[in-house]
C-alpha cells in the first residue's frame, strides 16, 4: 500500500467539513420552518395563558444558532492558509469523504469518484476511471502533497485543492504517465487545459451566485424617456443585467473595452467605430462594455449608461425617405436628451449607403457624428469601412476607430469552453475537450464564411443541435460537419473501406480501356480517406489528355456515381466559356447571381468532382487563376473570400495533342509517353510548364480499340436492360450485331460518342416497336441481329 | 459531539460575533445601493426624466416664463420623488441598523436563552 494523502480526523476543518456534509440547504430550510411554527405555537400558548409554552422557544433558539453557523461558516469552509497541511488546503467537500487517515490510490479514487471536478476530468478527457486506477505512484505522501500544492498554486482555486487538481497530479506524477496519456489519447497540455476549463466553470458558477450592484431602483430616474429608441432598439444593458456571463469576452476584448471607456470618459468626440470582419466579436465587445458600465469600475461620468442596439434595417423599412430624416434625427435627439444612452449601430454602413434603391442618411448623421455630443458606437466590416473612407472621408475623420481582430486558436478555444456551457444547457449534451479542439479545427475549413470566433461557435451549436442528450466526442463533431457539408471527414470505416478497395473494379465496369487513369484516381481517393494525404491540397488533381470520345468525361461521371453520391456531385465548368480575359471576373463571381456560379456550387458542394472540360481553351489568365486552386486547394472570389477545394477531386480534360497521340500510334504503334506529349504541348504554347506541373498526375487516354468498343456496347446494353427490368424484359444482341454497332458507332474524330446515339437509334427503337406492337410479353428476351439493326439505321 | 460543541462556541463568540458586527454595515450598504441613495443625492435637483422645455430665440416673455415654470416644476417634481425615496431608504437603513445592533447585543446571550425558557416554562 503506497500512502498518498494522510488526513488528521481531529483537525477542526475536517470536523466542520463532516458537519457540513450532514447538513444541507434543504435541511436548514426545513428546520427553520419548524422553528417558525414552534415560535407561533409558543406565542399562541402564551396568549392563551399556558406557561409551559415558553418551552416551545427552546428549539427555535438552537435552530437559529445552527442555521447561522451553517450559513456563515460550515457551508463554505475555505482554506485557512495557516499551514500547508492537507486538512487546511483541501476543498472541504473532499475532506468530508475521507474515511481513513492513510489513503492510497484506491482510497483516493473512492473519494474522488463522488466529486464534480474528478467527473469533469473523466467526462471531458479521460473517459473512465481506469486510466487513473492504472497510475503507478512511487512517491512519499509529502512529495505527492508538495507536487499537488504546486499544481494548485499554478491553477489556483479559492475553495482549495479540488478533486480535479488531485486527478491531474495523479496522472502527471505517475511513473507511467506517458503510457497513460497515450491510452487516454491526450497530452499533458490537454490535461492542464481541461483542469483550467473546469476551474473556469466553477468560478463562473460562483460569480452567478454573487450579488452584483447594478445601480438600484433609481439609477435611470435622471435619464429621459426613450419611446422611439424603445421602438427601434434593443437595450443591451438590460440583457447583460439579466444573466449574461461575459467574463471571458471582457478578458478577450479588454483592450477594446478599455479604449471605449477612455473615449466616452475623455470629453472628446463621444463616438467609436469598431472595424472588423463579421464574426470577430464586435457586438460581444459592446456587450462586454455594457457589462463593465453596469457592474465594473467604469468612471462616474459613464457609469450605468445604457447601450441601445439600434435596428437600422427596421428604421429604414418603417417610413418613406422623407420621413426617415425626421425619425433618425429624433432618435439621436432622444438619446442626447436622455443623457445616459449610448447608441450602437451594428450595421452602420446602412446609414451611409448610396446607390439605387438605397437610402443615404449621411447628411443627417454626419453633423451629429462631427458634433460628437451624442454617444455612439458604429460597427463596420473592413470593406464597408474602406468604402466609407472613399466616399465620405469627413465621416471617417470624425470617428474614433478601433480594429477588432479575429481571435487566435487559443482564444477561440477559451470562447468555445465558455459557449459550450450554454449549448450543453440548451441541448442537454456534454462536449469533450477533444470535441472542442475538433470544432475549432473543422470550423477553420468547413465553418460558415465568417471570422473566428463566430465561425467556430456556429459549428459548436450545430454539433449540439444534431446530438442532443449525448456525450459529444470528436467523432460526433465530424459526423455533424459531414451532415452539414457532405464532406467525408472521419477515417474510413469497415463498410467504406471495403467500398474503396472495390472502387477500381466498380469503375472499370463502366470505363473501358483506361486502366491507368482509373487506378490513379482511385489511389488518390484511398490516400485521402486513409488520412495520409496532404490536407492542404485537393484530394487529387489530374490532367486527362486524349482524343474526344475515349472516356475522359465518362470517368469523372463514373467516379462521382461510384463514390461521391451521384452525378449531381460533379461541378462541371466548360472552359469554352472562359476564353477571354474578362471572363476571369465571371469565374471568380460568387453570391448574388440568379444562377449559382462555379464558386457558389463549390461552396454548397465542397465534396465533389470538379470537371474542367477542354482546359486548353481557357484564357491564360484563367489558367493562372487556377494555379492557386491546384496548389493550395483554395480560390479567392471577387469579394476576397476563400472557397475551399480541399475536399474535391479536380479533373481537367483536354483533347490537345490528340493528333500527336494518333500519329504516334499509327507510326510507332504505341502511346507517346507523358513527357513526350507534355513537351509537345509546351512547345506548341498550349500549356505553360508551371501549369502542367501543378497537377498530381497527367494521364494519357489512348484511342479506343475495336475490342474496347465491343465492351462499351455491352455496357450500354446492360444499362438498357436495367431500364427494361421493370417490365421484366431484356435485350440480347448477336455477335454480329455487337460487331456491327462497334464498327458503325465509332468516329475517328468523335471517338465512341456516336455509339450511344446509334444504339438509341437502332436497339432502343427496335425494342420500342416490339413493345408497342405487343410482340413481346413479360419475361421475354428480345434477340436482335445485325440485320435487325441495319434496317433501322 | 463535544468537539462539535466546542467548535460552535468558538465560532459563536469569535468570528461569528465579529461577522455580525460587519453585517450591520453590509446590510446598510445593500439597502443604500438598492435604493440608489448616492445617485438620488447626486441628481436631487435634476428634472424628472429630463422633461425639460427649450426656449426658441424669438419667443414672447409669457412663453419664456411658462417654459421656466415648466422646467422648475419638473425639477420640483423630481426633488419631491427623490426626497421621498431617500427618506424611505434612510428609514430602512435605520430599522436595519437597530435590528442588527440588537442582534449583536443579544448575540452572546442567545446560547443561554433556552435555559431562560426552561426556567420561565417550569419554575417562574
Amino acid at each position: 500500500m503506497n500512502v498518498l494523502i494522510k488526513i488528521d480526523f481531529n483537525h477542526p476543518r475536517v470536523k466542520k467539513a463532516y458537519l457540513n456534509g450532514r447538513l444541507s440547504k434543504s435541511i436548514i430550510t426545513l428546520l427553520s420552518v419548524l422553528g417558525l411554527l414552534m415560535i407561533g405555537l409558543g406565542v399562541f400558548g402564551l396568549l392563551m395563558g399556558v406557561k409551559l409554552s415558553w418551552l416551545a422557544f427552546i428549539a427555535p433558539c438552537y435552530i437559529f444558532m445552527l442555521a447561522e453557523w451553517w450559513r456563515q461558516e460550515l457551508a463554505n469552509v475555505l482554506p485557512t492558509h495557516t499551514s500547508q497541511k492537507p486538512e487546511e488546503l483541501l476543498d472541504y467537500k473532499i475532506l468530508d469523504n475521507f474515511v481513513k487517515s492513510d489513503n492510497d490510490l484506491e482510497d483516493l479514487i473512492r473519494v474522488l469518484e463522488k466529486q464534480m471536478g474528478y467527473r469533469f476530468m473523466l467526462n471531458r478527457l479521460l473517459g473512465s476511471s481506469e486510466i487513473v486506477k492504472s497510475c503507478q505512484l512511487n512517491v512519499t505522501p509529502e512529495d505527492f502533497w508538495s507536487k499537488l500544492i504546486n499544481l494548485w498554486e499554478q491553477n489556483y482555486d479559492e475553495d482549495g485543492v479540488d478533486s480535479a487538481h488531485i486527478c491531474t497530479a495523479l496522472i502527471l506524477n505517475s511513473s507511467n504517465a506517458k503510457e497513460l496519456l497515450v491510452s487516454a489519447n491526450c497530452s499533458e497540455q490537454d490535461i492542464l487545459s481541461v483542469l483550467r476549463w473546469y476551474l473556469y466553470v466553477k468560478k463562473t458558477m460562483r460569480t452567478l451566485k454573487e450579488r452584483r450592484n447594478s445601480g438600484g431602483i433609481a439609477k435611470d430616474w435622471a435619464a429621459g424617456y426613450t419611446p422611439i429608441l424603445n421602438r427601434f432598439g434593443r437595450n443591451l444593458t438590460s440583457e447583460v443585467a439579466y444573466g449574461s456571463v461575459l467574463n471571458r469576452a471582457q478578458n478577450l476584448h479588454k483592450d477594446i473595452i478599455d479604449q471605449m471607456v477612455s473615449i466616452y470618459d475623455s470629453g472628446g468626440r463621444a463616438n467609436c467605430a469598431l472595424v472588423g470582419e463579421v464574426g470577430v466579436g464586435k457586438t460581444t465587445s459592446v456587450q462586454g462594455f455594457a457589462e463593465s458600465l453596469l457592474f465594473g469600475d467604469a468612471p462616474e461620468s459613464i457609469k450605468y449608461n445604457q447601450i441601445f442596439l439600434v435596428d437600422t434595417a427596421s428604421i429604414l423599412s418603417s417610413a418613406s425617405a422623407e420621413k426617415l430624416d425626421y425619425i433618425v434625427t429624433s432618435l439621436f435627439l432622444e438619446a442626447y436628451k436622455a443623457k445616459n444612452i449610448i447608441l450602437f449601430f451594428p450595421s452602420a454602413e446602412q446609414l451611409f449607403d448610396s446607390g439605387k434603391d438605397k437610402i443615404d442618411l449621411s447628411d443627417t448623421v454626419l453633423p451629429i457624428i462631427q458634433g460628437g455630443r451624442v454617444k455612439t458606437i458604429f460597427s463596420f466590416t473592413p470593406k464597408s469601412w474602406q468604402d466609407l473612407e472613399r466616399r465620405k472621408p469627413a465621416a471617417v475623420a470624425a470617428l474614433n476607430y478601433q480594429v477588432v481582430q479575429p481571435t487566435t486558436r487559443e482564444e477561440t478555444l477559451l470562447i468555445l469552453e465558455n459557449q459550450s456551457m450554454f449549448v450543453e444547457q440548451h441541448y442537454n449534451c456534454l462536449f469533450t475537450y477533444k470535441s472542442l479542439q475538433e470544432v475549432y479545427h473543422l470550423s477553420e475549413r468547413y465553418g460558415p464564411d465568417i471570422a473566428m470566433p463566430a465561425k467556430a461557435i456556429a459549428v459548436l451549436e450545430s454539433a449540439g443541435r444534431q446530438n442532443p442528450k449525448s456525450l459529444i466526442t470528436k467523432e460526433l463533431v465530424q459526423k455533424s460537419v459531414e451532415a452539414t457539408t457532405g464532406v467525408k471527414l472521419a477515417i474510413a470505416g469497415d463498410e467504406e473501406r471495403a467500398e474503396l478497395l472495390n472502387l477500381e473494379e466498380k469503375i472499370k465496369q463502366k470505363i473501358v480501356g483506361q486502366t491507368e487513369a482509373v487506378k490513379q484516381v482511385v489511389t488518390a481517393l484511398i490516400r485521402s480517406r486513409a488520412g495520409v494525404s496532404n490536407t492542404n491540397k485537393p484530394i487529387g488533381t489530374f490532367l486527362f489528355l486524349g482524343p474526344t470520345g475515349v472516356g475522359k468525361t465518362e470517368l469523372s461521371k463514373a467516379l462521382a456515381r461510384a463514390y461521391f453520391g451521384g452525378e449531381a456531385k460533379i461541378v462541371r465548368v466548360d472552359m469554352n466559356e472562359y476564353i477571354t480575359q474578362e471572363s476571369v471576373h465571371r469565374l471568380l463571381a460568387s453570391g448574388g447571381q440568379t444562377t449559382p456560379t462555379f464558386l457558389d456550387q463549390m461552396r454548397i458542394n465542397p465534396f465533389s468532382v470538379v470537371l474542367l472540360d477542354e482546359i486548353e481553351k481557357a484564357h491564360p489568365d484563367i489558367k493562372n487563376v487556377l494555379l492557386q486552386m491546384l496548389d493550395e486547394g483554395v480560390m479567392r472570389d471577387n469579394d476576397n473570400h476563400n472557397i475551399s477545394f480541399k475536399d474535391a477531386i479536380i479533373i481537367a480534360t483536354s483533347n490537345a495533342g490528340a493528333d500527336y497521340i494518333r500519329q504516334n500510334i499509327s507510326e510507332a504503334h504505341r502511346n507517346p509517353s507523358v513527357a513526350e506529349l507534355t513537351n509537345k504541348l509546351i512547345e506548341d504554347g498550349i500549356f505553360k510548364p508551371e501549369f502542367l506541373n501543378r497537377f498530381d498526375s497527367t494521364i494519357i487516354f489512348s484511342p479506343l480499340t475495336f475490342e474496347n468498343l465491343r465492351q462499351i456496347v455491352g455496357i450500354i446494353i446492360s444499362e438498357l436492360n436495367d431500364k427494361l427490368s421493370s417490365q421484366q424484359l431484356s435485350v440480347e444482341l448477336s455477335e454480329g450485331a455487337v460487331d456491327w454497332l462497334a464498327k458503325n458507332g465509332y468516329d475517328a474524330m468523335l471517338g465512341a460518342r456516336p455509339l450511344r446515339r446509334l444504339i438509341q437509334q437502332t436497339v432502343e427503337t427496335a425494342v420500342s416497336n416490339k413493345i408497342l406492337a405487343n410482340e413481346v410479353s413479360s419475361g421475354d428476351v428480345i434477340m436482335l441481329s445485325e440485320n435487325d439493326l441495319a434496317l433501322l439505321q | 459531539m463535544l468537539m462539535s460543541i466546542t467548535l460552535f462556541l468558538k465560532w459563536w463568540y469569535g468570528i461569528g460575533w465579529k461577522q455580525e458586527f460587519a453585517k450591520i454595515q453590509k446590510r446598510a450598504v445593500i439597502i443604500a445601493q438598492e435604493m440608489s441613495l448616492t445617485i438620488l443625492l447626486k441628481t436631487l435637483f435634476q428634472p424628472w426624466k429630463q422633461l425639460v422645455s427649450y426656449v426658441p430665440k424669438d419667443t414672447s416673455l409669457d412663453d419664456k416664463l411658462r417654459v421656466v415654470f415648466d422646467n422648475l416644476f419638473a425639477r420640483c417634481f423630481g426633488f419631491v420623488i427623490r426626497s421621498a425615496v431617500i427618506l424611505v431608504g434612510i428609514l430602512l437603513i435605520v430599522i436595519s441598523v437597530i435590528l442588527s445592533v440588537a442582534l449583536v447585543v443579544l448575540w452572546p446571550i442567545i446560547p443561554f436563552l433556552p435555559l431562560a425558557f426552561v426556567y420561565l416554562g417550569l419554575f417562574a
